[in-house]
């Protein structure tokens, strides 16, 4: 389904780079490099003082400490990265996830030191990034919001009494510049809004650096679905199917499959459109997901990713669309390899973070590698940087491989995900490997259709 | 890589360092099937000969040899960047091989683009060697020169 253009030649939009630097670290560098290596073109991996020995390094074409071990001062450093890429020619910036993937600042900084940013534009980041201004342009677009207004609580605490009572109790008071679960507070009593007003909004201040909230009804049982997306600079969008992401520890992602199970194939293909078109609306470009919460068989917006997000492996097995290829053609300037139209998904495939931490307490985990062993075999892939001496740094995510599976059926795919699981060794460190395992083997889970308080309560339950 | 090792008096290691000797002694490794050998002293000099060519005569900087005492301490690149011995707008390198420097002395510079940024020492000593080629790629922390702290 991919093309075969090669890459490093005059795109359409003239974009041309043929040098990429991935400032990032872990399996999405080793992800990202895959990618460029198999289109031809050279990478520049960078790293910090505790990522000399990263794997990465000895098939990077040139490999460059930019700072200190902590993320501020290196993967942060928007100058470090920037003068590293002046320093080895690069021609464009992949990002990856996390760090400065969502950071319009920077896009423009890439852009302005005559670089390629491979993302969207720094105005679709920026405005993806304000929850109400993304809200105001999902409505405008026909993207089904979740009940509330489009526009920030009045400072008159009886106003925000007045929006509450309209959109009916449980509210959730959000920070508009929040984001992975922080900065919210859900009000069930109207007693309790004024002091989860005030809180919120100096949480809100203090953290992210502004003080605007807005309120939404509160969903009591949804799930958290996506849609991935794609789009080039030439209008055209494509919707590559659906995730069901609602296995969280408190707004974790632990486990990620493809396609959602029970959701009718006509409601999503309904609002996959109106993602499309919200895309087209706005200008965007490259790989996005737009996030909702699905409750009674309704989609609700919630928020947009304007990046490559740690699960796009399951939506690439289900699609066979190679997601980071298709960002590096766009952002060359040249069009989709795949139309709608031929978009067509297959099986079911799972994902499961694996992370250096226990896994029932989730303490970090950091330490030597003394022993790994993955699981191989037909419709199983292993995306890690760890291997046996590898050392789990303190200062980074703890994640350190993902576990995916694709198999015709989802019952298929779980019990392929088992197998690869129990086939699955991390010695030296503690893992969330048995997590996974109980997971699996868990009947509700297996069933399908769990929402998103599902695994928390598990949790709470196993502890008693 | 095949590797000898053999100890030699520090006398004799400083007859090695003329770089006459250093390259002929490199020829003789290339021949013999040898990429490399050390030679370490009583005194903790350590000297590395690595075989083939590349090897020249004009000091550690241009050389593909590396000379470092056990207690020479390393000047590392503040920020990735290309490594420049010489400053490109000056004739001479602001400190060489085997003199005395002071703290905070710009020994070398790295460019990135049209910036060219300083390299400098942390404290007094000589500067006893280079460890990487003018124009290769070095990253921050990377150690491009070594000193000898002064006693």
């Amino acid at each position: 389904m991919m093309s075969t253009v090669q890459m490093g030649s005059e795109g359409e939009s003239g974009r041309r780079f043929e040098k990429v630097l991935i400032a990032n670290r872990g399996e999405i560098a080793m992800r990202v490099q895959r990618a460029c290596r198999e289109l031809g073109l050279r990478t520049v991996m960078i790293c910090s003082d505790a990522d000399r020995d990263a794997p990465y390094r000895t098939t990077a074409d040139e490999f460059v400490c930019i700072g200190p071990a902590a993320p501020g001062q290196s993967y942060l450093n928007q100058a470090a990265v920037l003068l590293a890429a002046r320093a080895t020619g690069a021609g464009a910036i992949h990002p990856g996830y996390g760090f400065l993937s969502e950071n319009a600042g920077f896009a423009e900084a890439v852009e302005a030191a005559g670089l390629v940013f491979i993302g969207p534009p720094a105005s679709a980041i920026r405005t993806m990034g304000d929850k109400i201004a993304a809200k105001r342009a999902m409505i405008e677009a026909g993207v089904p919001c979740v009940p509330g207004p489009d526009a920030a609580l009045p400072e008159d605490i009886r106003s925000s009494e007045d929006i509450a009572h309209s959109i009916g109790y449980p509210v959730i008071v959000k920070a508009a510049g929040g984001g992975g679960g922080r900065g919210m507070r859900v009000v069930r009593d109207p007693a309790m809004l004024r002091d989860a007003v005030l809180v919120t909004r100096e949480e809100a201040r203090r953290a992210f650096g502004r003080p605007e909230l807005y309120m939404e009804k509160f969903l009591e049982h949804p799930r958290h679905i996506e849609i991935q997306v794609l789009c080039d600079d030439h209008g055209n969008a494509v919707w590559l199917g659906h995730r069901d992401c609602s296995m969280q520890r408190r707004h974790q992602k632990v486990v990620e499959e493809a396609p959602a199970p029970g959701i009718a194939a006509d409601i999503v293909a309904a609002v996959g459109e109106r993602c499309a078109n919200a895309c087209r609306q706005i200008g965007y470009r490259g790989a996005g997901t737009f996030e909702f919460l699905y409750e009674n068989g309704e989609f609700y917006f919630i928020e947009m990713n304007t990046r490559l997000q740690v699960e796009h492996p399951v939506t690439e097995m289900t699609s066979g669309i190679d997601i980071v290829c298709e960002q590096l053609r766009v952002a060359q300037g040249l069009p989709l390899s795949i139309s709608q139209a031929e978009m067509r998904a297959h099986g079911h495939s799972f994902e499961c973070r694996i992370n250096a931490e226990d896994p029932f307490t989730f303490a970090a985990s950091p330490g030597r590698i003394v022993a790994a062993e993955f699981p191989s075999g037909p419709g199983v892939r292993v995306d890690t940087h760890v291997a046996t001496g590898y050392k789990v740094s303190p200062y980074y995510d703890s994640l350190i491989a993902k576990l995916i599976v694709h198999a015709p059926t989802r019952d298929e795919a779980i019990r392929r995900m088992r197998v690869a699981l129990a086939d699955t060794r991390i010695d030296g460190i503690s893992t969330n490997l048995p997590l996974h395992r109980e997971l699996f083997g868990d009947p509700a889970f297996c069933t399908g259709e769990t929402d998103i308080h599902y695994l928390e309560k598990w949790l709470d339950e196993r502890k008693k | 890589m095949t590797k000898g090792r053999k100890r030699k008096s520090g006398s004799i290691a400083e007859q090695i360092l003329d770089p006459a000797t250093l390259g002929k002694i490199a020829l003789w490794l290339e021949d013999a099937g040898v990429d490399s050998i050390e030679i370490e002293t009583e005194g903790g000099r350590l000297v590395r000969i690595v075989a083939g060519a590349g090897i020249s005569s004009d000091g550690a900087g241009d050389a593909d040899v590396s000379v470092s005492r056990n207690s020479a301490k390393p000047a590392k690149a503040p920020i990735a960047g290309h490594f420049l011995p010489v400053h490109p707008a000056r004739d001479a390198a602001e400190a060489t091989i085997g003199t005395a420097v002071f703290p905070e002395q710009i020994i070398g510079f790295l460019r990135v683009g049209p910036l060219i940024m300083p390299i400098d020492t942390e404290e007094a000593g000589t500067l006893d060697g280079c460890v990487v080629e003018p124009g290769s790629l070095v990253g921050y922390g990377d150690t491009v020169f070594l000193i000898e702290p002064a006693q």
